[in-house]
């Protein structure tokens, strides 16, 4: 898995590539706490790349969410149709944002 | 000839779980199950170790063994998790609920409710000194 973090605007886009699973989500929610520690609560997790995430990405993205609600929010771009499905299945489909389009999920912060 | 059934063993630890997974997506996509069933048994497995490594064997299996054992029949394709954890039937454990809001939401739970929905059937075994939970696709004819 590969995390990389660049800034739009206010906006902090998280473009995410590879596997997510229990060797590695933590990665993804220490990089998403270090951005929400430094104050950037807007953010677009850009899941494009993402072919893999089990329950334990899952665990990171909520935490996340919880962490900047009601400061921000966190949206979710692109999921793969696997990673849709899993997003589904537990729920979290009417809990995040989730665009189709990266840039689409950037301006929706404006 | 049925069954066939292919075996690896893997070590209690997280970074062998991506081992298990794969050998999982080889064996069921040989056996021709579709690309979305060869998903959810990949998952299926990884949440299962998951939950062995570390509750089971409390991040301290590193030379504990997990069991792996496919097998296929004409209309089933079933996967058997062996661990020498303390008993536990995980399947006894309340569901975590889909419909749950952001604040009603605990952090874990979804990896033995992922096995339950993403599978066809699932049941526990309490087989001497082994924990063993078995999965299965029925396939379609």
């Amino acid at each position: 898995m590969n995390v990389n973090v660049s800034k739009d605007n206010k906006t902090t886009l998280i473009e995410v590539s590879g596997r997510i699973d229990s060797t590695n989500a933590n990665e993804l929610g220490g990089a998403l706490m270090t951005e929400i520690n430094a104050g950037n609560m807007q953010l677009v997790v850009d899941l494009a790349s993402v072919d893999y995430m089990s329950s334990a990405g899952l665990r990171e993205i909520v935490s996340a969410l919880k962490k900047v609600r009601g400061k921000g929010d966190l949206r979710l771009a692109r999921p793969s149709e696997r990673v849709l499905e899993v997003l589904e299945m537990a729920g979290l489909d009417t809990i995040f944002q989730i665009f189709p389009d990266q840039a689409l999920a950037l301006s929706s912060y404006v | 000839m049925y069954p066939q059934e292919n075996r690896l063993t893997i070590m209690g630890r997280l970074d062998e779980i991506a081992r298990a997974r794969d050998f999982v997506a080889v064996v069921a996509r040989n056996v021709g199950l579709s690309e979305k069933s060869i998903h959810h048994c990949a998952l299926a497995v990884d949440e299962t170790c998951t939950n062995i490594i570390e509750h089971g064997y409390q991040d301290q299996g590193q030379d504990k063994p997990i069991e792996i054992i496919c097998l296929f029949e004409p209309a089933k394709f079933s996967i058997s998790i062996r661990d020498v954890g303390p008993a536990f039937n995980p399947l006894l454990h309340n569901d975590p609920d889909p419909a749950a809001t952001l604040d009603e939401r605990s952090h874990g739970g979804w990896g033995i409710y992922f096995v339950k929905e993403f599978m066809d059937q699932v049941w526990y075994l309490r087989d001497g000194n082994y924990n063993q939970l078995t999965m299965s696709k029925t396939l379609n004819p």
